[in-house]
């Protein structure tokens, strides 16, 4: 009897990787193009504009390769990508990979420890509510508390962090990102980060928690639980030792698939704050309808975003053997 | 699991909710009910959470005092910090953007006279500028010794390079004044100091209005800019400031040019720091993070601001409006009854009371901008709903339905329209009201697909006669407007000689459109800005400008208002502040350390 070949998993799982890439360049390009407007309103002003004659508008656009037919800017932007160029921004008159990553920094520190830090505090909280299931103030008024916070829109919690630390306060800087005014580097990067930090943090919590509990939960009614219950293992043992490993693999998940909700965040978190990462470049780019720009920012975020599942992925056979031997991800 | 777990006695332990359970496995050794309780404390384990108290509140007040030192040292030299609304880009002409841009740009790049918004502008890289018998020709003279910031030597060049590159160049905000209304035929550099420009027709407000209007760039680093867009180096102008350095969506740094030709720049630093959000901008005025914000205060902020001990609020005429644009090109506003009705049936004078608070002009003194140095004596704009009522009935279009575009990222306009809905139905028309965002609104105008849309026009607008004619030339905006008086009227003021005669005729250009309105302005705010007199007193409100602009930040003759020093200005960091943090880190710390203690006492 003669074997089917078998297709071999890694090989397959890049295969839809290079798919969605694929994908994702068709949907930075047409994304932005969908919204009706132009950006000679934000190059010459609205009513310079209105004053253009459509040859005027032309040579305006030009400049930008955007008065040229669609499908030539397409293919025109899908050589940029692969030779790694992605155009001039309209907004800032810099090439886009520059426009780019002088914002990324920032926005890779806001939501990588706003990540990280949401990630420990769901975890440390549905840690706390499993032991205590039930339990009010362990755990039914956290769970009120978290979801109240997470419920509560970025752009209001942000602006009353603000109002209260920096303006009434005075704690805090406001606005911006660096240090200023031969401060510290450090600290005032430091100091300009709190705020949003704690604004991203506390607004994406919830969804962690509520996974990460509810994989507690499920775990605890397993039988290896009351097995190592009646050998009389501690509580906090059979939790941190047993019942979080065997609950990783959602936590993980959700902690990665959370990344693109954390960057979204991160939009509306950095414009509150004045933070310059990607998030108010692409405020910026919506406003003046710079799609290089925009086309840009969306690939590069969208990148980040598979990144963090192939991560994710990876992960998966690092932290359960049984998906190492079925040779990927259990379905 | 660990062999320490493994071979232990029943044990009765509690389990939140859920009974008891008994365990098996060695009995723990009992131990005092305090320290289970956590409440047992030895001394060593007092003192050292003791000491971590005291060493995380004194971590925290060191921070906290040198973040403040180091901001009081670098105030040490006399800085401002202004709030700005968004990223200029490289603040250059090209890249900065449209009109708004104007005030920050103007801090690098001089033109060759000052404000076009003013009744007579001042000469500021020229010295004078006298049309010649012929009319069409114009003699420019230019001030010696001005550099620019590399260095190099200001001349006559530079002007023409300037002019013709805005002429045949890319097309940017100043284009079609240089290719258009005027049109500069010929520019020519007669010596070092001299220009010579013709235009194509008379162009009597050449000086007042165009010189006083077009940035001059160095030819020196442009001629070498083969795509001007997207030029990204320095902005190098005459101005009395330079960019030192930028940090780009953050600041702008910029120090003062010392060499300026028309005063002393009052502040040795300038930072423009880039606070997107209204709110927030106006949080930092409160709080002293910034000395000013460039962006005018919401009328229900002001009076707040005004009753603030450290806060003083300026006031100036921006030259803007809320207006309601018609679609003359199709029905139902291609009839001049129904514009005329429109414009009676709207009580402009209640719009500016409930939405301005009654800061500003009623829409009802006529259009364009009433204090404008170029316009007259406005016939005016009343409100008439009777005269409205007889007007729709006449032309047959009671009921007539159509609908309103609002720009939705501006409140005040948005509030101002559905008011003007209410006033519009109670004379029988079915208006309707699509908020979108501008840019979709510029490209639905572009198209001629809109009954009508509400905007702000700025000053560019509004008290630019040459931009008015420009508008009523386009294709889009007023080029609809089919009413062949004003047309030709439009066609004679390109025509004209004298600046009188071009008066005359602007003049009896805005007698017919109040009659036969293509726009009605609902209000021209009068706005207000916040500025913290500590650090400077010195801003003006200059038209058409706001109060950030060189005007108010060159010290003039006999100016005395300076820029204070740290000694004198608040680094907005209260000292009460820093001493609850570093309390409240260090009595967090000290019940950590407690906890902990307890937690290992317990295990």
């Amino acid at each position: 009897m003669r074997r089917q070949p078998r297709r071999h998993p890694v090989g397959r799982r890049f295969a839809q990787y290079g798919l969605l890439l694929g994908l994702l360049v068709v949907g930075s390009f047409a994304l932005p193009r969908l919204a009706p407007g132009d950006p000679l309103t934000y190059l010459v002003g609205g009513n310079e504009a209105a004053a253009f004659t459509s040859e005027e508008r032309a040579r305006a656009l030009a400049q930008f390769g955007l008065d040229a037919p669609l499908h030539e800017q397409f293919l025109d932007y899908v050589g940029g990508v692969v030779s790694g160029d992605l155009g001039t921004s309209v907004r800032y008159g810099a090439t886009v990979s520059d426009v780019l990553l002088d914002r990324l920094p920032w926005t890779l520190l806001l939501v990588g420890v706003a990540g990280v830090l949401a990630a420990a505090l769901a975890l440390s909280a549905a840690l706390a509510g499993a032991r205590r299931r039930g339990a009010g103030a362990g755990d039914t008024d956290l769970l009120a508390g978290i979801l109240l916070l997470s419920a509560t829109p970025p752009f209001f919690l942000g602006m009353l962090i603000l109002a209260i630390v920096s303006a009434e306060l005075g704690l805090l800087p406001a606005y911006g990102a660096s240090a200023s005014g031969g401060q510290t580097p450090v600290v005032g990067v430091l100091e300009r980060l709190a705020m949003p930090l704690a604004t991203l943090t506390v607004t994406t919590t919830g969804v962690m928690y509520l996974i990460a509990r509810s994989a507690l939960l499920c775990e605890l009614t397993q039988g290896y639980v009351r097995f190592a219950r009646a050998k009389g293992v501690s509580e906090p043992r059979i939790l941190r030792r047993h019942v979080l490993r065997n609950a990783l693999l959602p936590i993980v998940t959700i902690f990665m698939v959370s990344l693109g909700d954390v960057l979204g965040g991160a939009v509306v978190v950095e414009t509150v704050f004045s933070y310059p990462g990607l998030g108010t470049a692409i405020y910026e780019g919506v406003l003046a309808r710079d799609y290089p720009l925009l086309q840009g920012a969306l690939l590069m975020v969208a990148v980040v975003v598979v990144a963090a599942n192939a991560i994710a992925d990876g992960l998966y056979t690092l932290i359960d053997p049984r998906v190492r031997r079925a040779g990927g991800v259990p379905r | 699991m660990s062999g320490r777990d493994e071979h232990r006695g029943p044990q009765v332990v509690g389990y939140p909710n859920k009974g008891t359970l008994i365990r098996y496995g060695a009995a723990k050794p009992t131990v005092d009910a305090r320290v289970l309780s956590g409440n047992e404390r030895s001394p060593s384990g007092g003192r050292r959470a003791a000491v971590g108290g005291l060493l995380a509140l004194l971590l925290t007040s060191v921070w906290l005092t040198c973040a403040a030192t180091a901001r009081g040292q670098a105030d040490a030299e006399r800085t401002l910090r202004v709030a700005i609304p968004k990223d200029y880009a490289n603040l250059s002409v090209y890249t900065a953007g449209a009109s708004d841009a104007d005030p920050f740009v103007g801090l690098i790049y001089d033109t060759l006279f000052s404000t076009p918004y003013v009744e007579t502008p001042r000469p500021l890289l020229a010295l004078s500028a006298e049309q010649t018998t012929r009319q069409r020709t114009w003699l420019v003279k230019l001030r010696d010794g001005v550099t620019w910031h590399d260095g190099t030597p200001f001349t006559a060049k530079d002007v023409v390079f300037t002019f013709e590159l805005y002429r045949d160049g890319p097309p940017n905000r100043w284009t079609h004044h240089a290719s258009q209304t005027p049109n500069m035929r010929s520019v020519v550099a007669l010596d070092d100091r001299t220009v010579q420009i013709t235009c194509a027709q008379p162009c009597p407000t050449l000086a007042d209005i165009t010189l006083a209007d077009l940035p001059i760039l160095p030819e020196h680093v442009w001629s070498t800019v083969k795509d001007p867009a997207t030029y990204d180096g320095s902005a190098i102008g005459t101005g009395p400031y330079r960019v030192l350095r930028r940090v780009p969506g953050e600041r702008y740094e910029l120090a003062a040019n010392d060499r300026y030709f028309a005063g002393k720049p009052v502040a040795d630093k300038l930072i423009l720091s880039i606070i997107p959000e209204p709110s927030s901008a106006f949080l930092a005025l409160r709080s002293g993070q910034v000395d000013a914000v460039s962006s005018p205060l919401p009328p229900q902020l002001v009076e707040s601001f005004n009753a603030h001990r450290e806060v003083d609020v300026v006031k100036a005429t921006p030259f803007s409006d809320a207006e309601l644009v018609f679609n003359m090109g199709r029905a139902p506003f291609d009839s001049a009854p129904l514009r005329r009705a429109v414009m009676l049936a709207i009580d402009k004078d209640a719009l500016l009371e409930t939405v301005l608070l009654g800061r500003g002009i009623s829409g009802s003194e006529g259009w364009p901008h009433p204090r404008s140095p170029w316009t007259g004596e406005n016939p005016k704009m009343p409100h008439d709903p009777t005269e409205a009522r007889r007007l729709i009935a006449q032309a047959k279009l009671a009921g007539a339905e159509f609908e309103i575009l609002v720009p939705q990222q501006d409140p005040v306009v948005a509030r101002a329209t559905e008011l003007v809905v209410d006033d519009l139905r109670a004379v029988g028309l079915k208006p309707s009201i699509r908020a979108m965002d501008q840019p979709t609104i510029s490209e639905l105008t572009a198209k001629g697909e809109f009954d009508a849309y509400v905007w702000g026009a700025t000053a560019h607008a509004l008290a630019d006669p040459t931009q008015l004619i420009q508008s009523f030339n386009a294709a889009s905006y007023m080029g609809t407007y089919e009413n062949k008086a004003v047309k030709k009227l439009l066609a004679a003021a390109q025509r004209v000689p004298t600046a009188t005669e071009f008066r005359a005729v602007l003049s009896r250009t805005h007698e017919l459109i109040s009659a036969d309105p293509p726009v009605v302005p609902f209000f021209y705010p009068e706005q207000r800005y916040g500025i913290r007199p500590a650090s400077f007193d010195g801003w003006k409100g200059s038209p058409g400008l706001g109060v950030v602009h060189k005007y108010s930040l060159v010290a003039g003759p006999g100016a005395a208002a300076t820029v204070a020093t740290s000694a004198q200005s608040s680094d907005g960091r209260s000292p009460l502040a820093i001493v609850l943090v570093a309390g409240v880190a260090g009595v967090l710390a000290a019940w950590f350390i407690r906890r902990r203690r307890a937690t290992r006492t317990k295990g």
